[in-house]
């Protein structure tokens, strides 16, 4: 009962004269709350619930902060970034429905972390998906290069990887990959959705794998 | 001039009338008749009637052709460049093909857009895959090649491209 | 007083890249404020080159780029290359060959109007419900194509002189099971679009076009039949064995693009009625292909055009053959191609939100165009 605080107020003199005259009258010398009934004996298990040795060798935060898990900036930056690959929505020919397809809700791309995204100013990876003709190859380039860096590009189907079927056809550009540089290539006419997440899986792999590179 | 493409199959043979309602309308025209293999007859014109014959099937009641099918180019290598239009009159369901032959060198033939609408980008296509001129027509630009490229890739003339062996590009 | 500025019209490119065009489809619109003076439509961006490479390849190989050509239905297109390669060669489909042909070209066909719908639905401003409500049935009518053709998508099934191979086991209870999920689909669409409030505000009287017009234009499908004239290729100039079935045609009054949406709703429901029939129908067993088809096969010279109605309107092949295994000519008359001419008459006079409701309600696909 700490009443040096409140000394100075009537109410502390209120206090006081309240509980003075109760404690020498009924009471013996020690006070009610100094001397309990019953007090638990923890003393059995102290050296069961000692906790274990930590290993030679390890950091002192370890020792000191057990939970905590120190990792490189670039595994970070790039365990974020393959976890949340926006595709910007480009689908040109027939590869396009089956893009479409696997972002609905049968192949569910959405659970990886992958949303379309129509604004090439704000997405990572570039899915070209069918022919790229050579009329619409400068536009394929202005797109790219208006993606922010780091970015990927994934070409989808034959025919962007190397003209497919139309191959033959002087119109018609031989693979993406003479105008943009691409990482992944997932064949097919039209591949699969499961394949088309295999190429996403793959891509995410190359994103650990290259991290920490100038560049990216 | 058109006795290759105009030959009749072996399958039967049926009289729609169509050639004679041809002639009635336009007697001073030399049609040249034919059947295909559906059975439905080909009337092969000179260019310089071309036109006017088929605003007579569109403007004519008694012919009354006035839904365009198909309008095409097809490359007869020496002898030109010949043009197909295909016709269909609704309420008889009586089907027409006319064909005219612009020949190699000196490849024209005149546009139906004017009074046709529904030919434009026909005939614009035509244009720009085989290099047919056609004359009068209000909006002669390429409609599936680039702006400013002047080849006309269905020529039997116009070769298959090589398969490219490098592949790939510099990075960065 | 606003008449009194000078003002100038500003082009607005809605370029080959863009959420709404369907594809890799460029217009130019010469917009007054927000309302369309003059629209340039630039296509030619997926021009790929079917017509020459038809040339230079055999009656099976061209099946393949058939398929290509019409991504979203495939099998009208393959029956119509058949069709033509057929009557070139006076070769008989067998019975049971047309009936299968039948029930897969009408169950591809409520597939792309699913895919319609949904694509519509986010033109309009549902923004994603409507496809997956699409693709759900859509990967049902996958599923049941894979197991029958192999294929997800491009099945290349159709063969000169009927199918590739017979059809799996359980053939017709599986066509029944999915028509029940087909008809629930269509349900379920159904209540989420065509009583819907914004839906019929945003294209209620938008895109008139006239009877006659379209008919000066070369119109065909859907978009004809929105206007008021009843054709329609399997009922006026009936092929296979569509003669036997009994079918409605659906025809809108308006001609605008709520009247195109429910002409295709109701042709789902249609299509769902022709498959009943024809498994009803179909002889149990049979050959699919006549005798004695040769290997390599040699049509004799000769010229065809072959009509079908695609999903999309009328898709023709004209064939010219001059001997030999592959033609010398086939072209391929598409209906997005001659319905897209119109696009300009329909747009001029609207506003700049509606040109792609407009371009929406013509379901464009753009192989198709561009070929």
């Amino acid at each position: 009962m700490e009443l040096s605080k409140v000394k100075d107020s009537a109410l502390a003199a209120e206090v006081e004269t309240t509980t003075a005259p109760a404690a020498p009258a009924t009471e013996p010398a020690v006070p009610p709350e100094v001397a309990p009934r019953y007090v638990p004996d923890f003393t059995p298990e102290v050296e069961r619930l000692r906790p274990t040795k930590l290993g030679q060798g390890k950091a002192l935060y370890r020792q000191v902060l057990p939970g905590v898990m120190q990792v490189p900036a670039d595994f970070v930056f790039a365990l974020a970034r393959k976890s949340s690959l926006w595709p910007m929505t480009f689908g040109l020919a027939c590869c396009a429905i089956e893009m479409i397809g696997s972002y609905m809700s049968d192949h569910d791309l959405d659970r990886f972390g992958i949303v379309p995204w129509p604004s090439p100013r704000q997405s990572d990876v570039m899915i070209v998906a069918g022919t790229v003709t050579k009329k619409m190859a400068p536009a394929v380039r202005l797109l790219y290069e208006q993606m922010p860096s780091p970015k990927w590009v994934i070409s989808m189907g034959a025919c962007a990887t190397n003209g497919g079927p139309y191959t033959t056809y002087d119109r018609v550009l031989q693979g993406v990959d003479k105008v943009i540089p691409v990482d992944v290539y997932v064949p097919g006419c039209p591949p699969r959705p499961e394949a088309l997440i295999d190429g996403f899986i793959a891509l995410q792999k190359k994103i650990m794998l290259e991290r920490g590179e100038v560049g990216r | 001039m058109a006795e290759e493409s105009a030959q009749s199959s072996p399958s039967a043979e049926v009289d729609d009338g169509v050639p004679e309602l041809f002639q009635r309308s336009f007697p001073d025209v030399t049609f040249q008749a034919g059947r295909n293999a559906a059975g439905q007859a080909i009337l092969s014109v000179d260019r310089k009637d071309a036109a006017r014959v088929l605003r007579g099937c569109k403007e004519d009641p008694s012919l009354g052709f006035d839904y365009l099918r198909n309008l095409c180019g097809v490359d007869l290598e020496a002898q030109g460049i010949e043009v197909v239009y295909h016709l269909l009159n609704m309420r008889t369901k009586q089907n027409v093909a006319i064909k005219t032959v612009a020949p190699a060198d000196d490849c024209w033939v005149e546009a139906i857009t004017p009074f046709w609408p529904g030919a434009n980008w026909h005939e614009r296509e035509t244009r720009e895959m085989f290099g047919v001129e056609f004359v009068g027509h209000p909006d002669p630009r390429n409609l599936l090649l680039d702006e400013d490229m002047t080849i006309h890739p269905l020529l039997k003339a116009h070769p298959l491209a090589d398969i490219e062996l490098f592949q790939g590009v510099d990075v960065f | 007083m606003v008449a009194d500025f000078d003002t100038i019209d500003i082009n607005i490119n809605v370029g080959p890249q863009h959420p709404s065009t369907h594809g890799v489809f460029r217009m130019v619109l010469t917009v007054d404020g927000e309302l369309v003076r003059d629209l340039d439509a630039v296509v030619g961006y997926l021009h790929r080159g079917a017509e020459k490479l038809l040339e230079n390849q055999d009656y099976r190989q061209g099946i393949g780029i058939q398929d290509r050509t019409e991504y979203l239905a495939q099998f009208p297109a393959e029956q119509s290359y058949v069709m033509a390669a057929e009557k070139l060669g006076g070769f008989v489909v067998p019975e049971r060959a047309e009936y299968v042909r039948v029930i897969c070209v009408e169950l591809n066909r409520i597939a792309s109007h699913f895919m319609f719908m949904g694509a519509y639905g986010t033109d309009v401003g549902v923004f994603g419900t409507s496809f997956i409500y699409g693709f759900r049935e859509r990967e049902r009518v996958y599923r049941f194509f894979e197991e029958l053709t192999g294929e997800r998508m491009m099945y290349s099934y159709f063969r000169v002189g009927g199918l590739a191979w017979e059809v799996m086991d359980g053939f017709e209870e599986k066509a029944r099971a999915l028509l029940q999920e087909l008809k629930r689909g269509i349900n379920d669409i159904n209540g989420l679009l065509t009583r819907n409030e914004i839906f019929i505000a945003r294209t209620r009287h938008v895109g008139e076009i006239s009877a006659e017009r379209a008919i000066e234009y070369g119109l065909s499908g859907p978009v004809l039949r929105s206007t008021g004239v009843r054709w329609d290729v399997r009922k006026d100039e009936p092929y296979s064995v569509y003669d036997r079935f009994d079918f409605d045609v659906p025809v809108g009054e308006f001609g605008d693009c709520y009247d195109r949406y429910m002409v295709r709703l109701e042709e789902m429901r249609q299509a769902v009625r022709i498959v009943e029939q024809a498994l009803d129908q179909m002889p149990k067993s049979g050959p699919i292909m006549p005798e004695k088809m040769p290997r390599m096969l040699r049509l004799p010279a000769g010229e065809v055009y072959v009509p079908v109605e695609s999903a999309r309107g009328e898709y023709g092949v004209y064939l010219v053959s001059r001997g030999g295994n592959h033609p010398w000519r086939c072209r391929v008359k598409s209906p997005c191609f001659t319905n897209l001419q119109a696009l300009r008459e329909m747009t001029v006079g609207e506003y700049v939100a509606d040109s792609v409701v407009i371009l929406g309600s013509i379901d464009l696909v753009l192989s198709e165009v561009d070929r």
